[in-house]
């Protein structure tokens, strides 16, 4: 489900968080809000990691 | 990263630090000369942005319906004399206000002289920025075609949640 989270602080500042967009989608779904809101101060990146882990075996050599 | 602060590691540092280790890695196999550890790897997953916004006052039809939900009188577009200046834009009259505040729609400022809250409380002003962004917010996602859900949380914050392509 692709959604928009908007958090309007009791000071009226705004936390803009998108999920479930795939690549330069999530910029773009949410840029109308952005220019709706006001002046973006800050803008982060994250990478959400919800599809399958994959376990994988890691080999370490000891020191003697 | 753990640091001590020199010398030897105490007894109590060496637990935290070994039960930092154990929480880190899942599994364990060792023998004499190798050890084996799972790593976790993710692989794909879907990307997503946090933005935060300053909001700014550009939107009148946001500013009416925050005025109406607050219960405020409808903003009148004026030319309002505040302590000593006088300013032009949509004069919005907050709750035990002095003079109104004057929203630009050109720069997305305020004015206001509240002579640092003796003549309004900056609450007032707060709650209607806090508004006026709901509702700014809500009234571009409709127009977008997307449902939106609003929450009051345990701080006072408002949370807008909008299902992209839903209907409202």
């Amino acid at each position: 489900m692709k959604t928009i989270e908007i958090i309007v602080s009791p000071t009226g500042q705004a936390r803009l968080e998108t999920r479930g967009f795939q690549g330069a989608e999530c910029r773009e779904a949410s840029r109308f809000l952005e220019l709706a809101l006001g002046r973006k101060t800050s803008d982060t990146a994250t990478s959400e990691f919800h599809q399958t882990n994959v376990q994988q075996p890691t080999q370490l050599e000891q020191k003697e | 990263m753990i640091s001590f602060s020199g010398g030897m590691p105490s007894p109590k540092n060496g637990l935290i630090y070994l039960v930092l280790i154990v929480a880190r890695i899942s599994t364990v196999h060792q023998d004499k000369r190798t050890v084996f550890f799972r790593s976790h790897i993710s692989i794909g997953g879907s990307v997503s942005h946090i933005v935060m916004i300053q909001t700014e006052v550009r939107d009148l039809e946001a500013i009416r319906q925050a005025t109406r939900r607050l219960q405020l009188p409808e903003p009148t577009f004026d030319e309002v004399q505040l302590f000593s200046e006088r300013k032009t834009g949509w004069a919005i009259q907050l709750r035990d206000w002095r003079y109104p505040v004057v929203a630009n729609l050109e720069s997305g400022r305020v004015d206001f002289d509240n002579y640092g809250g003796r003549w309004g409380k900056q609450q007032e002003l707060d709650q209607f920025l806090q508004r006026y962004a709901v509702e700014a917010a809500v009234i571009q996602a409709r127009k977008q075609g997307h449902s939106t859900t609003e929450q009051t949380l345990a701080d006072g914050s408002i949370k807008l949640l909008i299902q992209v392509g839903g209907v409202s």
